[in-house]
């Protein structure tokens, strides 16, 4: 019953992302776009918050690490755009490895913190190594070059062939982050969460898992970073800051941190408020943190939480 | 059939100038249920820290069927057949009671670090979880949230996720505390009939003198970190630096 509940949902929304890229206009197409792209980006990330139950600040380190990765393989390589995404994924999950491994030692504030003070380091380099990242200008001019499929060439300059491209990896995000959370290694993150302790008196290298899931959550991290530069044909120095790190963080909180469909209804919860507040004022800050503040302290449990709530 | 399983040599450790455990020499046989008791503060807690692995020793060694495993991580002794439940609670609270069971089941059958496999086809750990819930009686609860069961049964699911990870040697630290006496009659005779099966070897550290007694083919008595007593329970009974230490007149009467 609730299986076939959610296939129905999981189908309908999937019909609905389809109409948008057919139909809509190019600015729904777009921001539909970074929807998607912020959802992949939340998705992988709560693999780590909501399932292990470990809070990161430093997420946006991964995002640029794909979108770096993607842009200067793209400048100086080739400009194949499926080649500059492996690109730039391979680096986030790299970095996600190498700065995985000291973090998870951490837990609570202190793995917080480290991972805030790595993601202000990866921020400074990109910001002072002017030859290779641009400095404060950051990259421009990535292009969009075609994907050549054999003798067919899919010319995603086109904002709607681009967004279902978008759409393909965010496909291929949801199965495998559903896979990986209804997998053996999935329930042992939840065991992680529920109780760090005991999990090891289970037989479980409890580092080895953490380093798991952060090197997971960082490589969607990357995935998203490089889509993102593909959709904006730039990036800068300010995707590796920690306010952007707080982005998969919020989003995963108005969704939902303990259902899997959260970070997307987040997602589109966040991008779309704040585009139709940024309308009518300058501090959209202000007026979505009050926003934000009903959400999380009138839905526990986020946006999905409490529909799940209602339906019991 | 008396086989060493654990070997512990010349144990120490200290916390600050309490010492807690005092140049320690014991060996744990196959297959002897075998009972630790002393007063608080007699060093149960730090020598059963120390043997399971969350506890470094200041000196010694610790080998478990012949092997060092003195500088091992908790999981891997876990891994090789080194368990123990808790005296609090500690189960995993927002998790069914199947789950519960199964994590330690996943893990010791090498199955925990499958990514992509589907939870729902692993079909011989559900078997094995199934038969544990059925052994110390919780199989009616199985999808029940944890943190929704009585204290009793939360002490009893406690020793069944110490089981599931098909433990040789098996610390159980006062496994009937909280429970009701049904519960508790169950969980002893659990003990009893597995410790006969002979696959695991049990080390009960409890208060209660009657089930020490009662089950106990080998009882050790702690105080302030030393051994001032090994023997059968008869033994122990009549040992007379026991008596005055710690029985006292529970024993006399």
């Amino acid at each position: 019953m609730q299986r076939s509940w959610n296939i129905i949902i999981a189908g309908l929304t999937l019909a609905g992302l389809v109409l948008i890229g057919l139909l809509a206009g190019r600015f729904v197409v777009y921001l539909t776009s970074r929807v998607m792209i912020l959802s992949i980006f939340a998705l992988g990330y709560n693999l780590l918050f909501g399932r292990t139950g470990l809070l990161s600040f430093g997420h946006a380190a991964f995002y640029a690490a794909g979108s770096y990765g993607l842009g200067l393989f793209a400048l100086h390589v080739s400009p194949n755009p499926l080649i500059g995404i492996l690109v730039g994924v391979v680096c986030a999950c790299l970095l996600a490895a190498i700065i995985g491994f000291f973090c998870v030692r951490q837990t609570e504030i202190y793995f917080a913190m480290l991972t805030l003070a790595f993601g202000m380091m990866v921020f400074s380099l990109i910001w002072n190594m002017r030859s290779v990242t641009g400095g404060d200008d950051g990259l421009v001019g990535i292009m969009r070059a075609p994907i050549s499929l054999g003798i067919v060439n899919i010319p995603i300059i086109k904002p709607r062939y681009y967004y279902f491209l978008v759409l393909l990896f965010l496909a291929l995000s949801v199965f495998l982050i559903y896979r990986i959370r209804n997998s053996p290694f999935g329930l042992v993150l939840a065991g992680i969460r529920e109780n760090d302790r005991r999990v090891e008196f289970a037989g479980v290298s409890l580092k080895n898992y953490r380093l798991g899931a952060f090197i997971i959550s960082g490589t969607f991290a990357g995935l998203a970073g490089a889509l993102g530069t593909l959709l904006e044909s730039n990036t800068n120095p300010f995707s590796a800051h920690w306010s952007h790190s707080a982005e998969p963080v919020l989003v995963s909180l108005i969704g939902g941190i303990q259902t899997f469909a959260g970070p997307l209804v987040g997602s589109a919860v966040f991008i779309v408020l704040r585009e139709i507040i940024e309308r009518f004022t300058q501090n959209w800050m202000l007026w979505f943190g009050l926003i934000l503040l009903v959400i999380i302290m009138g839905f526990r449990g986020g946006i999905v939480g409490a529909l799940a709530g209602f339906k019991k | 059939m008396a086989a060493a399983l654990l070997q512990i040599e010349n144990l120490n450790k200290s916390f600050g100038r309490v010492q807690a455990a005092g140049n320690i020499n014991l060996t744990i046989e196959e297959g002897v249920l075998t009972s630790i008791i002393g007063p608080n503060g007699a060093g149960k807690s730090t020598l059963i820290n120390m043997l399971s692995g969350s506890l470094p020793a200041d000196s010694g060694r610790i080998f478990f069927q012949g092997a060092d495993i003195t500088d091992l991580p908790i999981h891997r002794r876990v891994r090789l057949g080194l368990c123990r439940s808790f005296q609090v609670v500690n189960v995993f609270p927002e998790l069914s009671v199947f789950d519960n069971i199964q994590i330690p089941a996943l893990a010791v059958r090498n199955r925990s670090r499958r990514l992509f496999g589907s939870l729902a086809k692993e079909t011989g750990v559900h078997r094995e979880v199934n038969e544990i819930l059925e052994m110390i009686g919780l199989a009616s609860e199985a999808k029940t949230v944890a943190s929704a069961l009585s204290h009793g049964d939360e002490r009893v699911l406690e020793v069944g996720i110490a089981l599931a990870a098909r433990p040789k040697l098996l610390f159980l630290d006062e496994p009937t505390a909280g429970m009701n006496p049904r519960e508790r009659v169950r969980i002893l005779d659990n003990i009893r009939q597995l410790s006969e099966q002979g696959r695991t070897t049990f080390v009960i550290v409890e208060h209660d003198m009657d089930i020490v007694f009662s089950l106990s083919q080998r009882v050790i008595v702690l105080h302030y970190g030393e051994v001032i007593g090994d023997g059968t329970t008869a033994e122990i009974k009549s040992n007379p630096r026991v008596r005055e230490v710690y029985l006292g007149e529970e024993v006399a009467a």
